[in-house]
């Protein structure tokens, strides 16, 4: 009874169904993308869910993480996913973990899955899952919103991987330093929603890159192919080998956090945070609430390392 | 030669002109733009900055999208 209405849609019918009831999906990143995703599947039977993310829940989530409520303001992501997935469907597996995902855990983590779902706010953990998908031979799906448009990437191990087409990049323009309108979060879920379960399902899947601008209602579809001197296609794994990634130290008696930047560009980072807040600029670095930004490296001050990456997502982008 | 560019984050199309032989990282060094914050495309094919340009080529350039 409540699948009925997609075991009579010719397109998944009773035996689709009992697939998605015993597939297995990994959703990285609880955020406007990852809480969408988790409740879409949830509802629509995907029977073991494994959620993770890092973060807590913050009041300007809410207009468009919709999963949460206002009574989870402070709270971690993960587990309030968890809660409010179990009483939407208590039939399915959840797991939850409020974690950092990195090179020591992935493997704990997400495990042997049927399909991963990228919801994450950041390269550097689409780099490693990326790797960990090639040395497991796991797809994935890349899911990406700013502003009115994002992009959605069905990535089968041995075609082409995402390094393919995405660089090492920083000081990216992030949802905390430009916005995000909620409607394209949403749309990105469901087409990486709607991709996974046709990849489940045996069905084709779109094995292009898609680009959907929501302000102008464009749809677009653009071809990939491997890059031929691509190095992690040939199995050089330095996310995953922990040589690279976000190189965080604690510096124990501040309670700072520093993050290496490489090499960014103080001006854009400074007219991108002055519109959002107070910024100083103090000629060798800039001060942005707890945070103190030189061409090198960040200074974060925070009570964890899981905050420290994450302001640094939000508000330096990597 | 020339080509025709249509730069995604300000929606607006520029015809640049290039010298022969130019590939994608000269058409971006030219418009200023870092080629690891943006994804080309060309006949709705994603290309790599060593791609060589032809002559009339109608290029895109969508920025990279890391938020989610």
């Amino acid at each position: 009874m409540r699948y009925s209405r997609q075991e009579i849609f010719s397109k998944i019918g009773k035996k689709g169904q009992e697939i998605l009831l015993d597939s297995r999906i990994a959703i990285i990143g609880l955020g406007a993308i990852g809480s969408v995703c988790a409740e879409l599947l949830t509802r629509a039977g995907i029977g073991n869910l494994i959620i993770v993310d890092r973060d807590l829940i913050e009041l300007s989530n809410l207009q468009r993480q919709s999963l949460y409520d206002e009574d989870g303001v402070g709270k971690s992501k993960a587990i309030q996913a968890k809660e409010k997935l179990s009483k939407i469907n208590s039939g399915i597996n959840i797991k939850a973990f409020p974690n950092d995902l990195n090179f020591e855990n992935i493997n704990e983590i997400i495990g042997k899955v049927d399909l991963v779902l990228d919801c994450t706010d950041n390269l550097d953990t689409r780099f490693l899952i990326n790797e960990y998908s090639l040395k497991k031979n796991i797809p994935w799906i890349y899911g990406g919103a700013i502003e009115d448009r994002g992009f959605v990437l069905l990535i089968k191990p041995g075609k082409f991987c995402f390094r393919c087409i995405f660089n090492e990049a920083s000081n990216l323009d992030t949802c905390d330093t430009i916005g995000v309108l909620n409607t394209i979060t949403h749309s990105i879920a469901s087409i990486q929603v709607n991709e996974a379960i046709k990849y489940l399902l045996n069905e084709d899947y779109e094995g292009e890159l898609i680009k959907f601008d929501i302000w102008n209602n464009e749809l677009k579809k653009f071809k990939v192919k491997r890059k031929e001197n691509c190095l992690v296609c040939k199995g050089n794994f330095e996310y995953l080998n922990g040589k690279k990634g976000a190189n965080i130290i604690k510096f124990c008696s501040s309670g700072n956090y520093q993050i290496r930047n490489g090499n960014i560009d103080l001006n854009k980072i400074k007219s991108r945070l002055i519109n959002i807040g107070k910024t100083d600029d103090l000629g060798y670095c800039l001060r942005f609430n707890n945070m103190f930004i030189f061409k090198d490296r960040t200074l974060i001050k925070a009570k964890s390392e899981e905050e420290a990456k994450s302001l640094y997502s939000k508000y330096i982008g990597n | 030669m020339k080509v025709n560019v249509f730069i995604e984050r300000e929606r607006k199309d520029v015809e640049i002109e290039l010298k022969d032989n130019s590939t994608v990282k000269d058409l971006l060094k030219i418009l200023k733009i870092n080629p690891v914050t943006v994804i080309t495309t060309i006949n709705d094919e994603v290309i790599t900055e060593d791609y060589k340009l032809n002559d009339k080529d109608k290029i895109e350039i969508h920025s990279v999208v890391s938020g989610g």
